[in-house]
């Protein structure tokens, strides 16, 4: 009954009842969907993409890379969608439908693994930079400038060509040369939080370096690494896209979004649904990581959540 | 009977652009077990190095170029990391000046009060939780249980100078050293944090090491006072003697520049001028170009900390010449 009265005061001993009588304590979980709608939009759409790349073999229709007699007019123009093809067929005859849903695989598996690397290489030398300071401090910006001030594309073109095009070297690539973004953040992040006196107050409590980086310092600065990956799993996405579309991604018969646009260009003039279909995956691929990477940093900070 | 802490002849310098330079220098006090030390003195006299220094806490470029601090009779100065470790925290707690920034806003306060348990004691997570709510109902905290779980950015910052004190009580500390931890909250919470340090001490028979700027503190909280100016012991003694006989004169000048009930002054009284940066510090007595009664001898030679009475010093020619107060 102690929420429903305030309790008796013991100089008058008057019962009263409470001003704001309590009401129903809602879950967590219902709190931040009322808050933030779109964090489950986004989360919607990327559960849906991992859904699709995970059972991409058993939701296509074809083989994604047969090339179907029937798959052409008799001119040798692809076909429009219809009901065998549901979403039309190449200029060699193969399922868009079926490509699209393995060309998920892909796309997810470069987006997912390359932004993991840089996450991890940017954390680590960003701790350190940051937390350390000086001549080491100085060594992993300057590389860090060094990164950023090569055209990106250019770096990863170069990389990939000496590791020979295959999904898992495309990831590597990116992920590899793709950290000094994280590494800068971080590093900022953590030369603010280590100035807060809770981490001096760690200090004084006898805590460790290692848990005063890991425990103290590295959870205050998660939430915009944690944004910036989920940003970065959409834009990796999207570079797989373009290597593949220059033709240094993954090599044909293997679908990829990227691959489906660049082959699909060639004739687009009168077979547009070869880039409406992928061009809208991709789109919406990203527009998910987006989303969800936007409402990711609402529900990491402690003080937004009520 | 021996002093718990006993610093003597600390000199700490920090690397600037013209080499290290001294920001305490020949520092000398004691603290004896149970006792309340006040330190006081203005901004950027050297009383925050000084804790820092005790505590081994100083940042990279700051070190102690001479003296010695010994806590229950054990050098800390040059002690290793691992062993300093092992004080921090467990027999030397600190708590600071700004309670909305001193405590960690990802983790709950219930984890926050058991870290030091599980640092020192190595209780796991349901002991130690347990005892950071004994810990909060100690400090005074109602709904201990449910604050336990509260992130720290829901309690005000009387709260949570409460849970900085909780934490700081954790291990129950021989010494408790408390840089200014009642400037960032306003009076009346002021006087409930002060009454909780003066119920832990005497109920734990803690000593207290005090920082702080407000003499009006002082007075109620510490049995001895050691003053400061630019880096320099300028007066130590008896809060009694402090305030009664105050000697040197920039402990005067603190004193008039309080405002009085009784004598109802039309304005009140300043000291002119600013410490001295560490850069440009005058030979001779720091405080020679901001004191009234400065004379050539002043400028030219410092005095040490002369003897006004059996334990009252202060660092000031009129003693010589006077042997009293001015």
């Amino acid at each position: 009954m102690a929420h429903m009265m305030a309790d008796s005061s013991p100089t008058t001993g008057l019962k009263q009842r409470l001003a704001h009588p309590p009401t129903k304590v809602r879950s967590k979980f219902v709190r931040v969907l009322r808050a933030y709608p779109l964090v489950f939009v986004g989360g919607l759409m990327v559960l849906a993409l991992i859904f699709v790349a995970v059972f991409a073999d058993k939701l296509a229709t074809f083989n994604p890379n047969f090339q179907f007699a029937n798959g052409l007019a008799p001119d040798g123009a692809p076909l429009a969608p219809n009901h065998t093809f549901i979403m039309g067929t190449d200029d060699l005859g193969r399922d868009v439908y079926s490509r699209l849903l393995f060309g998920a695989r892909v796309s997810l598996e470069v987006g997912v693994f390359a932004s993991l690397i840089s996450l991890f290489i940017g954390t680590t030398l960003g701790i350190i930079s940051g937390y350390y300071g000086g001549f080491v401090d100085s060594v992993i910006m300057r590389i860090t400038d060094i990164m950023l001030a090569f055209p990106f594309i250019l770096f990863v073109v170069a990389l990939v060509a000496v590791l020979s095009p295959s999904i898992s070297n495309i990831f590597i690539a990116i992920g590899v040369l793709g950290w000094a973004v994280t590494a800068r953040i971080v590093r900022a992040e953590v030369m603010k939080v280590k100035e807060f006196e809770y981490v001096q107050a760690a200090r004084a409590l006898g805590s460790r370096q290692w848990r005063i980086l890991f425990k103290i310092i590295l959870p205050n600065i998660m939430a915009p690494v944690i944004v910036l990956t989920t940003l970065a799993i959409g834009n990796n996405m999207l570079l797989e896209s373009t290597l593949s579309y220059l033709g240094i991604g993954v090599q044909p018969p293997t679908a990829s979004w990227g691959s489906m646009l660049s082959e699909g260009q060639q004739v687009f003039e009168y077979a547009p649904w070869l880039l409406y279909y992928p061009g809208l995956a991709l789109m919406l691929a990203v527009l998910g990581f987006n989303l969800l990477g936007d409402g990711l940093r609402e529900l990491f900070n402690p003080r937004r959540v009520r | 009977m021996s002093a718990l802490l006993e610093v003597s002849g600390l000199t700490t310098s920090f690397l600037t652009a013209s080499g290290y330079l001294p920001a305490i220098e020949d520092v000398n006090f004691a603290i004896e077990k149970g006792e309340t030390l006040g330190i006081v003195g203005e901004s950027g006299c050297g009383k925050s190095v000084t804790s820092l220094s005790i505590m081994q806490l100083l940042s990279s470029n700051g070190k102690i170029q001479k003296g010695s601090i010994l806590f229950e009779g054990k050098q800390l100065v040059g002690l290793k990391d691992t062993s300093m470790r092992k004080i921090r925290g467990n027999d030397i707690a600190m708590i600071f000046q700004e309670p909305m920034t001193s405590l960690n806003p990802v983790h709950k306060i219930g984890k926050q009060i058991g870290e030091s348990l599980r640092i020192h004691r190595g209780l796991n997570k349901e002991q130690s939780k347990q005892k950071a709510v004994d810990l909060l109902k100690l400090v005074g905290i109602p709904r201990a249980e449910d604050i336990a779980d509260e992130y720290p950015h829901r309690l005000s910052g009387g709260m949570r100078q409460r849970v900085m004190i909780a934490i700081a009580m954790a291990c129950d500390p021989k010494l408790l050293i408390a840089d200014e931890p009642t400037t960032a909250l306003d009076v009346t919470i002021q006087a409930q944090i002060l009454d909780l340090m003066r119920k832990l001490k005497a109920e734990r028979e803690m000593s207290i090491m005090l920082i702080t700027h407000d003499l009006g503190v002082v007075a109620e909280m510490c049995d001895r006072v050691v003053v400061m100016y630019a880096g320099k012991v300028v007066e130590q003694g008896d809060v009694r003697d402090i305030f009664r006989k105050p000697t040197h004169p920039y402990t005067i000048g603190l004193l008039s520049s309080i405002p009085r009930l009784e004598d109802r002054q039309q304005r009140l009284s300043s000291i002119p001028g600013n410490v001295p940066s560490i850069e440009v510090m005058p030979a001779g007595c720091r405080f020679a170009s901001r004191c009234p009664h400065a004379t050539q001898r002043c400028a030219d030679d410092e005095p040490s900390l002369l003897s006004v009475t059996d334990n009252h010093q202060a660092r000031c020619w009129l003693v010589d010449e006077k042997g009293v107060a001015v």
